[in-house]
């Protein structure tokens, strides 16, 4: 409800699919881990946020998650993407450069 | 298919809850684990680990919320929450819950009971098909102060045949009948009615078959149709009844249908149907006016068009004969008809019971408004524990909103009690026949009351709670938990101490002007006055004659009885029928003065206590000299000899066709016949009593009811035949004519009582309020030397400013809103002075008591407890 986040609304999901399709099918902690690494601990996501949105995925079938045991006493959802996920992405990833690339050119000259 | 399959998705969500639940726990548990193990291996110590793994993670509950709203069932969680929440709170307090309900039902139950006699009586449509359609034609003369809406043959028959809007136009014309030959003779509402009427008004028979345009003529066969109620009632329902011979008013009538129809379209529901049997001879006869129009316009064509329409036929008509000048032609809708006359009344009554609710709704937003400030820390603590202003704003709105339908059903309850009373109450002439019960619309009505009222009464409380300053609040101090009620409370009292006045003066009107109608002097005496109407089926006027007369003579004989006498007409409720004539010796202009007749029995005057101002009475001989005589009223002696003595003067009836003069040989004082608040009017009696149906009054010397079973035994005795009908006393008469004034005026009267009743108990409410507030300060003052009168006049001091700005602002509005009144007002303005004085002094003195209470609570306090409370 009341996320700080210095995301634009929907980034988050669109990094999310991302990393499950760079790495394929990983756990919650292991997203939040890549996301940060990958963006070089830029993107400081007040982690827990990342459980919303994955239920947000999960609703929208972009995602499929799985329970696997990992240890005597412990076990892990495991999310992987979907057909309509990748779709999304690759949607979201052109339509993303697209706007970005408009903003740069406007900046640009300056 | 993808909007599907998430369709789906949620819906699984939602059966599956608790398992997704206990799954997103074990998610975060997990990630929280990693973390921890993660720091571990970084060489974090054991504390810090888990410190900033959860810090690192955020706010785990509200993380869980937000999954959980992802999953979109979380509006309807939070409405169950809220909603068990709500229930826990009022069962934790009841006495609040308690009133709170009562205030808010009193005030929904009463918009109800209001709302459920206009719903049945002005907002349903007529009984008929298509009753939009159906539009009641008139004919009418203003300058004549013809407004009786009666309508000749010539007129009816030449708009039946001309109208292209209007495709088809029934006649009817009222009549009493007697029914003999099955039990005791009954008197029943008969209607004449054209074949025409019932295909317009698209009633089917129940039984058997309408009028046939062949039946419906000159010369047709006597057939007639019953009511449903009355073929149930008297003939058993039977369907032998078709074809069977009845008898009315002497003449043998064949039954040949049944029909339900409870609609008044004059007066009464009616039970016989006969047909009109208007013939060739009608269509010239433009001159006498006894029927009445009903016709249904084509689809698509509107009033206004239909009225052009007839108004131009009326025009051409009235054009070709002189002695109807003045005349022209109405045309409204049937429900306006139907319910003109109880329009301004039901209307005042719903302005009346919604400035009621008003004050319910102030009243019950004031206890809130406490509430909110006890439960100011529970409050705080659900903000401080990441609870979104919205959502807290939600919670209590739900809390209203369950206290409002609560009071919505309670008052549905109260409603559908009180309107069964309302209509017993309701005098035969406010009855429309159509019984106001509780439907579809009454109950969406009562909802949509609830529902705005606790929209209005809690949204003020609720957003002021939620402005809650956390820090403040949450100090040990409970005395810094305030919501500035002191100021919202104030002007929430002084909105209904305004409310009510508004109320109190509407009401103070309303009585004043009963109470001037009930001063005024009727022209007789209606004490110990018993009245009956006899109807006589006898063709030939000197039987009539003989009967009546035979009969006072056998009442006068009753022991109790002091006089008896009859007229045709009775005061108050009945008008007889108003008669061109000319004074002898000035010129008779062709159109002009009016006088109402009456045929009156000797004694009529002497019985009823009309006084006698000049000549003398009629006595037994007159009817049967040669020339005719007459008492007249005041009216007519000074209309018609003004500044001279009418005695002996003559005057003659329809000047236009007869010859013979009417000579005056007494002036009695003026009646009120057209009720307490009616016009004066001309009028003569004529000593005759060869008409149809006679009343009989008798001036009695005890109870004058106890009479009735002796004169109906005479009755009976002289011919089994002839019925009695309308019994009442005089006095009874007189209360019916006043009785939808009264019933208003009480009902007005109560709205206003309780409305003032609910702004005591507010001001009451803010006064102890503020008293609590301000005991520290009341303390210090008393400490320093203050008397006890120095505090009862610093709290009281209080009340009067809110009660005198309420009175300020509602005097204010009373001069705008009782405007509106005018008509309903009898010899009393608007601007009334004593009422709205009254009303102010009324309105201090219930606000001081309500002050007084806690005021002297106020003096009571114990400087040093209170210092020491601190």
């Amino acid at each position: 409800m009341h996320r700080q986040s210095m995301m634009q609304p929907g980034t988050l999901e669109m990094l999310i699919l991302k990393t499950l399709k760079r790495f394929g099918p990983l756990h919650g902690y292991a997203i939040a881990k890549s996301i940060q690494q990958a963006s070089e601990d830029v993107l400081q996501v007040e982690e827990g946020s990342l459980y919303p949105a994955l239920q947000r995925i999960l609703l929208k079938g972009w995602v499929t998650a799985e329970w696997v045991q990992a240890g005597p006493k412990r076990r892990n959802r495991i999310y992987q993407l979907t057909k309509d996920g990748r779709n999304q992405l690759t949607a979201e990833i052109s339509e993303y450069r697209r706007v970005s690339q408009a903003i740069e050119r406007v900046i640009e000259p300056a | 298919m993808a909007l599907f399959g998430q369709f789906f998705r949620r819906l699984a969500v939602l059966l599956h809850r608790d398992r997704l639940d206990r799954e997103l726990e074990e998610e975060i548990e997990s990630h929280l684990e990693l973390q921890i193990q993660d720091n571990r291996e970084n060489g974090m110590p054991e504390p810090e680990a888990g410190a900033s793994a959860r810090r690192q993670f955020g706010n785990a509950a509200l993380l869980k919320e937000a999954s959980r709203e992802a999953w979109g069932w979380r509006w309807l969680e939070q409405l169950a929450q809220d909603l068990a929440y709500a229930a826990r709170i009022m069962r934790k307090n009841p006495g609040f819950t308690a009133i709170a309900v009562v205030v808010l039902a009193l005030g929904s139950g009463a918009n109800t009971a209001i709302f459920t006699v206009v719903n049945a009586m002005l907002l349903r449509p007529l009984p008929f098909r298509d009753a939009h359609q159906l539009v009641s034609i008139a004919e009418i003369n203003r300058p004549k102060g013809i407004e009786g809406g009666w309508v000749s043959p010539g007129s009816y028959l030449d708009w039946r045949d001309r109208s292209h809007l209007v495709q088809d136009i029934g006649a009817f014309e009222s009549q009493p009948m007697t029914l003999t030959g099955a039990g005791d003779a009954m008197r029943l509402n008969g209607v004449h009615a054209t074949a025409s009427l019932l295909t317009t008004l698209g009633i089917r028979p129940v039984l058997g078959r309408l009028f046939t345009p062949q039946e419906d003529q000159p010369k047709g066969n006597a057939v007639a149709l019953l009511n449903e109620n009355l073929w149930r009632d008297h003939f058993g329902g039977r369907s032998d009844i078709l074809g069977r011979p009845i008898v009315i008013d002497s003449k043998p009538y064949t039954v040949v249908g049944v029909v339900a129809c409870d609609i008044r379209l004059d007066q009464e529901p009616w039970d016989v149907w006969t047909p009109l049997g208007l013939g060739p001879d009608d269509l010239h006869s433009y001159r006498g006016f006894w029927l009445f129009t009903i016709g249904r316009m084509k689809p698509g064509v509107t009033v206004d068009q239909a009225r052009a329409e007839m108004r131009a036929i009326g025009a051409s008509i009235y054009r070709r004969d002189p002695e109807l000048a003045g005349y022209e032609v109405t045309t409204e809708t049937l429900s306006d008809k139907v319910v003109h006359g109880i329009r301004p009344e039901l209307l005042l009554l719903s302005a009346a019971v919604g400035l009621l609710l008003l004050v319910a709704c102030a009243n019950v937003a004031n206890l809130l408004l406490a509430r909110a400030m006890q439960r100011g820390r529970e409050i705080s603590v659900r903000a401080a524990l990441g609870a979104g202003r919205w959502r807290i704003v939600r919670q209590l709105l739900t809390e209203s909103l369950v206290l409002a339908l609560l009071a919505g059903a309670a008052g549905l309850l109260l409603a559908y009690w009180a309107v069964n009373l309302l209509y017993g109450w309701m005098p035969q002439r406010m009855q429309t026949g159509v019984r106001p019960d509780v439907d579809l619309a009454v109950l969406g009505f009562t909802l949509a009351v609830s529902l705005g009222t606790g929209l209005l009464f809690g949204l003020a409380p609720a957003f002021r709670a939620a402005k809650v300053d956390l820090v403040e609040s949450l100090k040990e101090s409970s005395r810094s938990v305030t919501f500035g009620r002191g100021r919202l409370g104030g002007a929430l009292v002084i909105a209904e101490a305004a409310l009510a006045v508004v109320l109190l003066t509407g009401a103070g009107l309303l009585i004043r002007s009963f109470v001037q109608l009930l001063s005024v002097n009727p022209g007789f005496r209606p004490e110990r006055l018993l009245t009956l109407k006899v109807p006589l089926p006898f063709e030939k006027s000197s039987a009539r004659v003989a009967f009546y007369e035979e009969l006072l003579q056998r009442v006068k004989a009753l022991p109790g009885v002091r006089s008896a006498a009859a007229a045709n007409y009775l005061p108050i409720y009945g008008i007889g029928p108003s008669i061109e004539y000319a004074v002898e010796g000035s010129p008779w202009k062709g159109s002009g003065a009016f006088v109402g007749t009456r045929n009156v029995a000797p004694g009529y005057f002497e019985t009823m206590g009309i006084p006698l101002l000049k000549g003398r009475t009629l006595d037994l001989h007159d009817d049967s000299k040669g020339t005719r005589l007459a008492v007249i009223n005041e009216t007519m002696a000074s209309a018609g000899w003004p500044g001279e003595d009418a005695v002996g003067k003559r005057f003659k009836l329809n000047p236009s066709i007869n010859r013979d003069w009417t000579t005056v040989v007494g002036v009695a004082g003026n009646v009120k016949h057209f009720g307490l608040d009616g016009k004066k009017w001309p009028e003569a009696y004529f000593p005759e009593l060869g008409w149809g149906t006679m009343s009989l009054v008798v001036r009695t010397s005890a109870d004058p009811l106890a009479l009735v079973p002796a004169i109906r035994a005479i009755v009976r005795g002289m011919d089994p035949n002839v019925p009695v009908a309308d019994v009442r006393s005089m006095e009874k008469i007189v209360t019916d004519s006043v009785a939808p004034r009264q019933l208003s005026m009480i009902l007005v009267a109560c709205f206003a009582g309780l409305a003032l009743a609910l702004a005591s108990i507010g001001l009451y409410g803010v006064i102890a309020y503020s008293v609590a507030q301000r005991r520290h300060e009341l303390g210090v003052r008393m400490a320093l030397g203050a008397v006890r009168g120095d505090v009862l006049r610093l709290v009281l001091a209080r009340g009067t400013s809110l009660t005198l700005a309420g009175l300020a602002l509602g005097m204010a509005a009373s001069l705008a809103a009782t405007r509106l009144l005018s008509g309903m007002l009898f010899r009393v303005t608007f601007l009334d002075p004593l009422t709205y004085a009254v009303v102010a002094v009324t309105v201090l003195a219930a606000a001081s008591a309500a002050a007084y209470i806690p005021a002297r609570r106020a003096t009571r306090i114990d400087p040093m407890e209170a210092l020491r409370y601190e």
